[in-house]
């Protein structure tokens, strides 16, 4: 895979081993993953280079995770970038608890592209992260101006 | 629906027509995509324009509507308006500037058309985007604040109060009237500025609407307009409002002069004052500055600053009484305490320290003891045991009895007095001194027993057992420290200074030799060597292991010593001390040098190898320092010692580890002063009390800590006017005289010494507390323990009518402000010209003392000193001239009209009614005029008709010659300048300053009474200079603006304000802190941010820094902008740009 095809993955999470760990994982297979500790973070590393894949931990403190994804999918620049959830409960419940199907504001709110239970196996992440980064990206006119 | 927009072009007239081709750009604008109508018209803002607008909008089913014409800012609402009448939402409707952006600043026509085109296609395709916005309305507070009660306050406030809604008025200083009543009389009509003046303040206080808060200020103020929330700060009078009856009595008692800030420093006032005698409220003020540092720096708490000050005024017996609230030994303090007080003194910043010890000796030798009435005691049943006489016992005991308690004194010698009595030698403490106060402070009731040794006679359980509820132990430090060298227990010549001086004060005075050898380097040192020296002693020598200045004794003891003939070794460390047949020979000795530093500070000395010699002597006196006594502390067990071996106590309460015994004094702290002794003696009594009240000793501690002296202490400023004087020194006994007698060394101040003494006294706390203010009070109307206190009150709207400050000329140092005692300020020369300053009215100059006695012969007045001048202030401070004209007329009238009054002017500015003609009558009673601005004052004379006067230096620009002018007196009419508070006055109310410093209206002429804050206005030259016509005007025009507010009861508020999507909001809160206004809170619930819409100002701060884009402006979203920009730069191919 060369350089310049490499897939960028954002990974946000609050907790530095799950992040740590991620990142290791994907960089070895080939990604370009960027970390962010904080969701203001990912929002600005969004900003900076629109990723291929974000992966977000739903287990981030005060629902931060749920906030995040609002915002990415709520955004005209960044609806279309597949994001993996993980979570360590189970995806009914929490879609349900959370209400994750709908905005604040009421109007529908996509699911995610993949939801992983956490602890998850590396096979099984790796797999989906590959699954999502080999379907073809549709890029927005927004997004094209970003890139550029 | 897809949009239907209607666009128009103005000519203006020819504004904008003369420079854009309307048609064109009317015709440009029809092809775009929506347009459905465009057309041109004269005047678009004009009743049959804004009709063609409402026509097409019911014709056209027009949905958008774009004008291009003037600025939004002048006629934005006049076509919102026009839409509005239609049925169509304002907010459908925008405006292009095509005269001030384009046919103003553009020269050429085609270029003009071109811009103007493509203004159009930007308007018109943002409009596209715009969405309906509701007109929101919030409710109006019907109060109103007013700010600053001058002349323009006031008037406002009146103003407000005859229409029926409450008003509060808060006014800074101690009285309303501002500069206005400084003033004498007001020009052109000449009528005095109190006349017309007082009943304004008088109706003010009269008004049942107006709340008055004097001698207050606006702290905060939260809130929007319509809902203000403002808290205002009270600050202490320290006189009660409504009680004082204005009669002055305590003028009359109070001993503090400073200078007069209402008579601009050139009269004074007392500590406590009233401005002037109208003014309203009639109350009258202490001025509290923080205590004065002598105070808190005397460990007893005395009020020394209010003693001093009493001495001033001769009042002797008063002094003692306040010295002896805090300290029953005036005359032992005055005679042996260390002063810290003078060290802390701040006139040292001109010359020396006030002689406050010797002050303090002066008025307790100046009272009959006898004479002195004892405070009336209110008895209480509990029984507490002092152990000890000395400062701290004493202490305990007076201010215990005091308190009511049955106090019992035990004393192990047979008189009473401690270390006062046996340790300080009779020519430093006559005994009779002490007799004298001991007896006093047991007249008090106070039962004693003597020789009654603790430990030995009784203890702790038997005080118990003998109905003692509380015990105070200040047992002292009697005991010595040994040497610790060979031959110290020679049995004869070798005695402990402690116990040597314990035998001669208690009246054996055998010499203790010929040849005398004394070793330490403290005042018990010095003090034996002194009396060995009186007894007959033919050589006393000082052994000292470190150098003069490490020497702990008082430097004045010393001296004493030295003029007596004692002589020093210093550097010399004890080795051995040597002895025949059990008696002292010699003194056996090692030379040393200073090292390094020990922990206490101190070089520690180091002996020098081989320099050991002899002193030869026959008595050796060790006086190296003391510790307490403890061969009784096995009978105490319980009672807990330090490593120290001192008492241990909380350092607060003096409680000991047995809780109703407590400490003081030496025994606590180890050898230390008497004024320390004394101020512990204080804290224990305070503990005791609280202990047999059964209260929380823990409270008493945080009392303390909050009673602690200030971190960075606010005292009056030293006034420039002082001259250095010399520190009066009590006359001594010539050295040969002293040493056959144990008579006092040291007499006592002169009283015409001590009064001037006194005088030097800076009072750095301005208000002494000497409390001769409440003994003159006949209607109780004074609290020394005022606190300041907060207010809030609700208001809808707001008027800053906070003044201006008059510009000190003294940094102009050619005038020669401050260097001349003759050069005056405007201000100056209107308190010397009023009736209640300190001439009474008369026009006079200072003499060569400084005093007002003569009158001026001739008088410059010189006009724009720091107006009109690029280094200080470019602006005209337009009243210049007409008070100038003013004070020749005043001048004329009062000194006579032979004065010559020279008016150095650049231009007369005589621009408002009467003014022209007030010119014309001075110029008729012979003022001189010179046009042509003064250069510099001078005091040189170069010919003898110069001589003693003052020379305006200057040109006559009109006959084009330089000007000598000799004078006896110059006024400068210096600017008016913006308050030197107005940075924090305008951050407070959100009104920002403009480049002169003044408050900034929001527009000269939309708006001259508006600023950037809705509902706050400004009125009078809080705005920029003005007169005192164009003042009240603006007030009653503040007025106005407030009440329009208030009665309407609503407000309609812009809805161009921020919003965030709680969909995309991430809940960061970045927002928050970025909002000057503080419109953002976090609901935590959610866990995103939500605006507060009626406090939003819609400045956009949030919208530029939202990371996730959820924060955005109403009517200026991003899609919005960027149509407004693609508009532009797809107009650019079109138009051939």
């Amino acid at each position: 895979m060369s350089k310049e095809a490499k897939k960028r993955i954002l990974v946000v999470a609050d907790d530095p081993d799950t992040l740590i760990f991620l990142a290791n994982l994907l960089r070895c297979e080939g990604f370009d993953p960027c970390e962010a500790e904080s969701t203001v973070d990912a929002v600005h590393q969004a900003k900076s280079r629109p990723p291929d894949i974000v992966i977000i931990d739903m287990m981030m403190a005060e629902e931060r995770g749920i906030h995040l994804y609002r915002c990415l999918k709520g955004n005209e620049p960044w609806k279309r970038i597949p994001v993996i959830m993980l979570c360590t409960i189970e995806r009914e419940t929490f879609f349900q608890f959370h209400n994750i199907q709908k905005f604040p504001s009421g109007r529908a709110l996509p699911l995610p592209d993949a939801y992983l239970m956490k602890p998850f196996e590396t096979a099984a992440l790796l797999k989906t992260v590959k699954k999502l980064t080999s379907a073809r990206r549709i890029q927005t006119p927004a997004m094209k101006r970003m890139e550029a | 629906m897809s949009a239907r927009i209607g666009f128009y072009i103005c000519h203006c007239g020819i504004n904008i027509a003369y420079r854009v081709r309307v048609e064109e750009v009317a015709a440009f604008a029809r092809q775009l995509d929506n347009v459905v109508v465009s057309r041109d018209y004269k005047f678009m803002c004009s009743d049959p324009g804004q009709e063609m607008i409402e026509k097409d909008i019911q014709e056209y089913g027009l949905n958008r509507v774009v004008v291009a014409s003037c600025s939004p800012r002048l006629h934005e609402k006049t076509f919102q308006g026009a839409c509005q009448r239609a049925g169509l939402n304002p907010y459908c409707f925008q405006m292009a500037s095509v005269r001030e952006q384009v046919s103003w600043v553009t020269a050429d026509e085609d270029e003009a058309t071109r811009k103007a085109k493509t203004l159009a296609a930007a308007a018109i395709n943002r409009v596209n985007f715009h969405d309906r916005l509701e007109t929101r309305e919030v409710d109006v507070h019907p109060d109103i604040l007013v700010v600053g009660g001058g002349i323009a306050g006031m008037q406002a406030a009146l103003d407000i109060g005859a229409s029926g809604h409450k008003t509060y008025l808060v006014e800074k200083d101690t009285t309303i009237g501002g500069h206005m009543l400084q003033f004498d009389k007001t020009f052109p009509t000449l009528d005095c500025a109190a006349c017309i003046g007082t009943p304004k303040m008088v109706s003010v206080a009269q008004e049942k609407n107006i709340q008055l808060f004097s001698y207050s200020e606006v702290k905060e103020v939260s809130g929007y307009i319509g809902n203000y929330t403002v808290t205002i700060h009270k600050k202490p009078r320290y006189v009660k409002e409504g009680v004082c009856t204005g009669c002055g009595e305590c003028t009359k008692a109070c001993p503090v002069t400073v200078s007069s800030e209402w008579d601009v420093g050139i009269g004074d006032r007392k500590a406590i004052y009233r401005a002037f005698p109208q003014a309203v409220p009639i109350t009258f003020c202490i001025d509290k500055k923080d205590r004065a540092p002598c105070v808190t720096a005397c460990p007893a708490g005395i009020n020394v600053q209010g003693y001093v000050q009493l001495i001033k005024q001769g009042k002797f017996k008063e002094s003692v009484q306040l010295i002896r609230q805090r300290l029953p030994l005036p005359g032992v303090l005055g005679r042996v305490c260390p002063h810290p007080c003078e060290t802390q003194c701040r006139r040292k910043e001109i010359d020396s320290a006030v002689s406050i010890r010797n002050l303090k000796r002066f008025a307790a030798d100046q009272v009959d003891l006898e004479e002195l009435e004892i405070s009336a005691i209110e008895d209480r049943p509990e029984k507490v045991a002092v152990i000890g006489s000395g400062p701290a016992g004493l202490t305990a005991a007076y201010y215990l009895r005091l308190k009511g308690f049955q106090i019992t004194l035990f004393e192990s010698l047979e008189k009473l007095g401690g270390m006062l009595r046996v340790g300080i030698p009779d020519y430093r403490l006559p005994p009779e001194i002490l007799d004298r106060e001991i007896g006093y402070v047991l007249n008090t009731g106070i039962e004693v027993k003597t020789q009654t040794r603790f430990g030995a006679d009784f203890t702790l359980k038997d005080l118990e057992a003998q109905g003692f509820r509380a015990v105070f132990i200040g047992v002292g430090a009697h005991a010595s420290m040994r040497l610790n060298i060979p031959g110290e227990d020679l049995s004869e010549g070798v005695v402990d200074a402690v116990q040597f001086l314990r035998h001669v004060n208690l009246g054996d005075r055998k010499p203790p030799g010929k040849r005398v050898t004394v070793i330490g380097g403290g005042n018990v040192a010095i003090d034996a060597a002194r009396v060995a020296k009186r007894l007959g002693a033919e050589t006393v020598t000082v052994v000292y292991r470190r150098s003069e200045q490490e020497m702990p004794a008082y430097a004045e003891e010393i001296e004493g010593a030295k003029e007596e003939g004692i002589d020093f070794c210093f550097l010399t460390a004890p080795v051995r001390i040597h002895g025949q047949s059990g008696k002292v020979t010699g003194l056996e000795c090692i030379r040393t040098e200073l090292g390094p530093p020990d922990e206490s500070g101190r070089r520690r000395p180091v002996p020098v190898e081989g320099s050991e010699h002899v002193i030869p002597c026959d008595a050796v006196l060790p006086a190296i320092g003391q510790r307490t006594d403890m061969s009784w502390t096995e009978k105490e067990p319980d009672l807990k010692w330090s490593r120290y071996r001192t008492l241990e106590v909380h350092p607060e309460t003096m409680q000991t580890s047995i809780p109703h015994v407590f400490a003081a004094g030496d025994a606590v702290s180890g050898p230390a002063t008497v004024i320390e002794a004394v101020g512990a003696g204080h804290r224990a009594v305070a503990a005791i009390q609280r202990f047999l009240d059964g209260e929380n000793l823990g409270a008493a501690v945080e009392a303390s800590v909050a009673a602690s002296p200030e971190a960075a202490p606010e005292w009056r400023d030293i006034p420039e006017t002082y001259a250095p004087a010399r520190r009066a020194v009590p006359p001594q006994t010539a050295p040969e005289q002293r040493l056959s007698t144990f008579d006092e060394v040291e007499a006592a101040f002169s009283e015409a010494a001590a009064v001037q003494e006194a005088e030097r006294c800076l009072n750095c706390g301005v208000c002494c507390e000497c409390m001769e203010c409440v003994n003159a009070c006949e209607a109780n109307a004074i609290d020394h323990w005022m606190k300041g206190e907060d207010v809030q009150v609700k208001v809808g709207s707001i008027i800053l009518a906070t003044g201006f400050d008059l510009m000190d000329p003294s940094p102009m140092t050619q005038f020669g402000y401050k260097k001349y005692p003759n050069v005056y300020t405007g201000l100056e020369f209107e308190r010397l010209s009023n009736a209640t300053g300190p001439t009474g009215g008369q026009i006079l100059i200072r003499d060569e003392n400084g005093d007002f006695t003569r009158k001026p012969r001739s008088v410059a007045i010189c006009h724009c000193i720091g107006s009109r001048d690029v280094n200080y202030h470019e602006y005209c401070s337009r009243v210049c001239c007409m008070y100038a004209l003013k004070y020749t007329h005043l001048i004329k009238e009062k000194v006579g009209h032979d004065t010559r009054v020279y008016d150095f002017y650049i231009d007369q500015r005589c621009f408002g009614k009467g003014y022209e003609e007030f010119f014309r009558r001075c110029q008729e009673e012979g003022t001189i005029f010179i046009r042509g601005k003064v250069s510099d004052i001078t005091d040189e004379a170069l010919d003898p008709e110069e001589a003693g006067k003052l020379i305006a230096v200057a040109e006559d620009t009109l006959l084009g010659r330089r000007l000598r002018v000799p004078v006896d007196m110059v006024i400068l009419c210096s600017a008016m300048e913006a308050r030197k508070d107005a940075v924090d006055v305008g951050r407070i109310f959100g009104v920002n300053q403009g480049a002169d410093g003044f408050f900034l209206e929001e527009h000269p002429k939309l708006g001259p009474l508006n600023t950037a804050t809705d509902g706050v206005f400004i009125a009078g030259t809080c705005q920029g200079p003005k007169d005192i016509p164009d003042t009240v005007a603006q007030a009653s025009g503040a007025a106005a603006k407030a009440l329009s507010l208030a009665t309407r009861g609503t407000v309609e508020v812009p809805s161009t304000i921020s919003w965030i999507d709680p969909d995309i909001c991430i809940g960061c809160q970045t927002c928050i802190g970025l909002c000057a206004y503080s419109a953002i809170e976090f609901d935590e619930r959610r866990g995103v941010s939500v605006v507060n819409e009626a406090v939003c100002k819609g400045c956009g701060s949030c919208s530029g820094f939202c990371p996730s884009g959820a924060a955005q402006v109403r009517h200026f979203k991003k899609k919005q902008i960027f149509a407004e920009l693609d508009g532009i730069m797809d107009a650019l191919d079109a138009v051939g740009m």
